[in-house]
Order: C-alpha cells, then sequence, then structure tokens
C-alpha cells in the first residue's frame, strides 16, 4: 500500500496534480479487493474459531470398568451397578419410586495429593444426555465427602435416569466452579441393562460407604 | 471519499456519474432525504425481523390435564389446592399462613441436562396475600424432596407450595402461568445454564381451586 | 510492487513478525500467569526448623509433636475398622494478639511424600475423638469467661494409609494466600 500513495517516479509532480488527482482506477480496484478479502477473512476467521463452549469443555480420562483411573488429583475403580424402579431411602426407610429407573454404581474412590471432593457425577447416555447424582437422596460419596490421599473409600453413587437410556458412561470430577482451572473428569462405561431393570421391582438398598482395605 | 470525484480541478462540464447522484442528493429537498433515510431504516428492519407477523395480544392458554411444551421442558398442570397445613412442609411462622399448591408434572424434553429451574416453571396471578413469584417450595409429590434435580426423560410430580397470608379470601379460581426455560451454554461461567426465553409466559390458564382438605 | 517496495519496506516487514508474534502470544501470557501465580492457591512455603516457630498471617505457631494414636476404638469399644490405615495426632501451639489472625485456616498432616491429609475425615468419625478444629484459641468454658492470653495449644488428628510417616504440618490462612506456614516434624 505504501507504494501505491507515491507518484510514480515517471510522472512528474505538478502533471500529476493537474491531470490525476488519484492513483489510477485499476489500482483502487485492488485496493477495494483487498480490503474486501481482508474483511472476508476476517469473518471466516471468527466462523471458523472454536467457541468457548468447545474450548471449555472437560478434559477426560477414559478408564474401564475394574480398572484404576487416574484423574490427577483422584483416582476412582468402577465397581459394579445395579438397577431398578424402586430405592429405600437410606434415612428414613420409605420406597422411593420413579418414572424412570433407579442405577447405582459401586465405586472406589481415593485422593491422591490432598483432599478432594467430588461434587460432579453424572450418567450420559447413548444421546448425550446426563443424568445428575439425584437429590431425592443423601448421596454417601458425592454429598461433600472430603476423600483422603491413599485412603480408598467404597460406596456407591444413586441415578436417576430415563427408561430408555441406553449405553451409561459415568463422568466424575471436580467441580472447579469458576476458578481458572478447567474440569477433568473420569469417564468410565458400565455395564447398563436398564431394559432388565425395569423388572426389578425389590427395593434397592444404598449401604454407607466404607473403608476398603 | 473519492478523491477523483471530489477534485475541484477535473475542469469538464460533466461531472461522472457518481458526481451526478451527489449533486443530485444535494439539490434535492429536505423531505425527500428524510423519506429516503426512513424507506432505508425500514428496509433494514425488515432484514432483521421487522416484517415478521406480530404476535397475537397474550400469551396461548394451556388446557388443565394436558402436557405443554415449553422451552426446554413440557410442563403437565393437574390441578390447584388450598390446604391449612401438609406435612413435612412448614410455613415460615407458626402461624398465620395457608398453601396454595399447584401440582403440576415436569419432564426435562428439549434438553439433554438435568435442571434445578424446574422451580421457576410457574408463576400464579389473581390470590391476595401470596406475596412470592416463585413458589416458596417446590416439593415432589412422591417424597416431599426439596432441591433435587429433574432428569431429562424423567417425569417428575411436583406440588408448588404458595404461602398465602390466611386472614386473605381464597379465591375460586387463579391464573397459572407456564414459563419456557431454555438450556443454553453461558459464555460468561463457562456452564450451561437455564434462562428464560422471555420475560413473557409461554402459556397461562385459569385454573379452578380444590378446598377439599387433604386426605 | 516491485522489487523496491519490500527494500524499502524491509524494517517494517522485519518487525512485522515480532510484532504479531507478541499480538498472537499476549493474552495467552497472561492467562499462564492466572495459572501459575493463583494468588488465591496456597504455594509459597514460610518454613521453620524443626520443631521450631514460624511467624505467619500474623501470629506465631510451633508443631509440638505428631504422634500415632494406638489401637483406636469405635464408639462400642471394639477395635475401629480403618482399612489398614493409621491414626495420627498432631499438637500445634499458637500465639497471637489478633484473636482472628487465623479465622478461616486450613490444617494438612503432609507425609513423606507432600501427599496431604485433612483434619478429622469423616472416615475417623466411629471412632470417639475429641472434637476440635480450626487455629482459633478453644473458646473457655462459659460464655462469660474472658478471652484468654498467651500460647494456646490445639490438636488435630487424622487418617493415613499405611506406609505413610508424617513429615510436616500445613496452616494455610486465606488472607495470607499465596504463602502458608510449613511446619516440619520435630
Amino acid at each position: 500500500m505504501v507504494a501505491t500513495e507515491r507518484p510514480g517516479p515517471a510522472v512528474p509532480p505538478a502533471a500529476a496534480r493537474h491531470r490525476r488527482a488519484g492513483p489510477p482506477l485499476r489500482t483502487r480496484m485492488v485496493t477495494a479487493l483487498l480490503v474486501l478479502a481482508t474483511v472476508a477473512a476476517g469473518a471466516l476467521v471468527v466462523r471458523l474459531k472454536p467457541d468457548q463452549e468447545h474450548g471449555g469443555r472437560p478434559f477426560l480420562r477414559p478408564g474401564k470398568a475394574g480398572g484404576v483411573v487416574d484423574v490427577d488429583t483422584f483416582q476412582v475403580v468402577v465397581l459394579d451397578a445395579a438397577g431398578g424402579t424402586k430405592l429405600k431411602h437410606p434415612r428414613n426407610g420409605l420406597t422411593l419410586d420413579t418414572t424412570g429407573v433407579w442405577v447405582l454404581v459401586r465405586v472406589r474412590v481415593a485422593a491422591t495429593r490432598e483432599p478432594v471432593i467430588l461434587p460432579y457425577a453424572r450418567l450420559r447416555d447413548d444421546r448425550d444426555r446426563t443424568f445428575s447424582a439425584t437429590g431425592r437422596v443423601t448421596q454417601p460419596l458425592t454429598d461433600g465427602r472430603a476423600f483422603q490421599p491413599g485412603v480408598w473409600v467404597e460406596g456407591h453413587i444413586v441415578f436417576e435416569v430415563a427408561r430408555d437410556a441406553k449405553d451409561l458412561t459415568l463422568l466424575l470430577g471436580e467441580h472447579s466452579g469458576l476458578g481458572p482451572g478447567l474440569l477433568t473428569l473420569a469417564e468410565v462405561p458400565i455395564a447398563a441393562s436398564v431394559p432388565q431393570w425395569l423388572g426389578q421391582s425389590t427395593p434397592l438398598d444404598v449401604p454407607d460407604a466404607r473403608l476398603a482395605a | 471519499m473519492l478523491c477523483g470525484v471530489a477534485s475541484p480541478g477535473a475542469g469538464t462540464a460533466d461531472p461522472p456519474p457518481a458526481g451526478r447522484l451527489r449533486l443530485a442528493l444535494l439539490n434535492a429537498p429536505a423531505r425527500w432525504l428524510v423519506a429516503g433515510i426512513a424507506a432505508v431504516a425500514i428496509l433494514v428492519s425488515g432484514a432483521f425481523g421487522g416484517f415478521d407477523k406480530a404476535a397475537p395480544d397474550g400469551p396461548p392458554k394451556f388446557t388443565v390435564g394436558q402436557p405443554y411444551a415449553a422451552g426446554g421442558w413440557t410442563v403437565t398442570v393437574h390441578g390447584v389446592r388450598a390446604l391449612d397445613e401438609l406435612p413435612p412442609l412448614r410455613h415460615k411462622e407458626n402461624s398465620g399462613w395457608r398453601w396454595i399448591v399447584v401440582v403440576a408434572t415436569v419432564e426435562v424434553t428439549d434438553a439433554g441436562e438435568s435442571t434445578l429451574f424446574h422451580t421457576q416453571a410457574l408463576q400464579i396471578h389473581g390470590v391476595k396475600g401470596a406475596p412470592a413469584k416463585y413458589a416458596d417450595h417446590v416439593a415432589g409429590a412422591a417424597d416431599a424432596a426439596e432441591n433435587a434435580a429433574v432428569q431429562p426423560g424423567v417425569p417428575a410430580r411436583f406440588g408448588y407450595f404458595w404461602e398465602q397470608r390466611a386472614e386473605a379470601p381464597v379465591p375460586t379460581e387463579l391464573q397459572v402461568d407456564i414459563f419456557a426455560l431454555t438450556y443454553t451454554f453461558d459464555n460468561a461461567s463457562n456452564k450451561g445454564v437455564w434462562l428464560p426465553a422471555k420475560e413473557q409466559p409461554a402459556a397461562v390458564a385459569m385454573v379452578p381451586i380444590d378446598t377439599k382438605p387433604a386426605s | 510492487m516491485n522489487g523496491g517496495w519490500w527494500r524499502r519496506n524491509r524494517w517494517g516487514l522485519l518487525l512485522l513478525v515480532p510484532a504479531v508474534a507478541a499480538a498472537l502470544a499476549g493474552p495467552y501470557f497472561r492467562d499462564a500467569h492466572v495459572y501459575l501465580e493463583n494468588p488465591t492457591e496456597p504455594h509459597v512455603p514460610v518454613a521453620g526448623a524443626k520443631g521450631g516457630w514460624v511467624t505467619y498471617a500474623g501470629a506465631r505457631m510451633r508443631l509440638d509433636a505428631v504422634t500415632e494414636v494406638e489401637s483406636p476404638a469405635d464408639r462400642s469399644g471394639k477395635p475401629a475398622d480403618l482399612g489398614g490405615g493409621r491414626v495420627w495426632q498432631a499438637k500445634v501451639t499458637y500465639e497471637t494478639a489478633d484473636a482472628g489472625a487465623l479465622a478461616g485456616c486450613t490444617v494438612y498432616l503432609e507425609d513423606g511424600g507432600a501427599r496431604r491429609f485433612g483434619d478429622r475425615p469423616v472416615e475417623l468419625s466411629p471412632v470417639g475423638l475429641p472434637s476440635g478444629g480450626g487455629c482459633d484459641r478453644p473458646r473457655a468454658a462459659g460464655a462469660s469467661a474472658p478471652p484468654g492470653e498467651g500460647p494456646y495449644q490445639r490438636d488435630y488428628y487424622f487418617l493415613l494409609p499405611a506406609g505413610a510417616t508424617p513429615a510436616a504440618f500445613f496452616v494455610g490462612v486465606p488472607t495470607a494466600y499465596p504463602s502458608y506456614a510449613h511446619l516440619p516434624r520435630p
């Protein structure tokens, strides 16, 4: 652009002032095209740039049921899962019904460096729906319990999921909230058989968490 | 500004075409200009939805007992009751209040996330002495559990409890508003949130109040 | 647009490279600073000698002793099932003129691998331990009792897995972050 604003050396400055008051039409067209191209490129960058939802998505640490999944600040082993249409309330013994299905996931958890709480517990299904740990009963593990480093605690996480849910995967992590850190989640598929659990009407027990040897 | 057009030293009788347009604009009466700008403004507003059909007067009506899809959820209002007491819920004071209870089922149908915002799905109007905008308590119909999220695809039946002053009369009917909230990603808090689609209710209906004592 | 243009603008073009690099990287440096130097997290130790005093958050503090609680029993007197873990007690003496200096403190017992353990974890609730926690002066019996003076001692209880040995004690007060007191075991 710098060069186009200087008069060409072949044309005397005085003549340029009188016969033509600016650069030739072709140069102006090129300038206009370059401006348009810049604007278009900018629009393209804005459109292609990953959005914040994508950039802020959790890191997933995939694992297998029965194996130790290491998630930096804690470790988890998913042992098994049970399900049914009725749940015995661990506090008052009442039987809780659901229009979905109750799912109990048995896990072992220990912290690695310092005490951690794991309020983020979800089951994700084949349609990417996520079901949070139910608030209808007190959760032995995910309602603010602090796990100590190297001290393995075994217990259940209770979920209420839709009756048409398939291929359930457990997501478990620390909720970092508004802090600068991003969320890292254990991602472990569980052996779910929701259709079979729909026929299971014996009320499920939620045992207390206990220390695993 | 195209400097060639504005050049005073061009020295020709006919200005170039763009210059002619500019001259015409400069010589036009002021009201033409105003009209022209107004026309452009109308066209631009049309491009952003200005020609869309205006909403009819008032929100649509829902039917008691019928599911109504609103935003991320579907709400079925079953009925309204007035009750003095319903343990285990407790009034904010020992005496002087009664419950106005809207019984409704909420199902998250159009989002893949559980929600704790179902407490904002309903509002009531036309009841004297019931000051709260949102229900004072929203409790599971089966277990009275509060603060329990509604899971996607798992319809849950709730009592929405408003406290009404006992000295105020119980009306024969009240207006129930269904509000639509949708699940969206919020860049500011870096997480998904449930937000109201708009200030207006998605649907309203007059619902009679059942005053039979609790069985 | 010929060779002359490139020659005339060579310095500008050369400087464009670091300018663009700085413009692109600058915001990430700021983010990295927040992540690495987060002032709301304790990561600057104020360390003392073994069993010595440390001045931190407007108070002086000293780790007096760390001892294992032998054969912990549950409330019915039977040996508590702690999954092979061991219970440790730490005693810390504080001295401060400002009664609120240590409000909202966090304490940890650190083992040889710098793992941090919390005071009175829920796993120890079957074991009948004296209640407590925090770093403030223990409240004297009776609300009308005058506030105490001089140094005071507090005790803490931790559950460590088998094989872990206590090495140091951590005291953190949010208003004094990113600093924390690091008291080596005497």
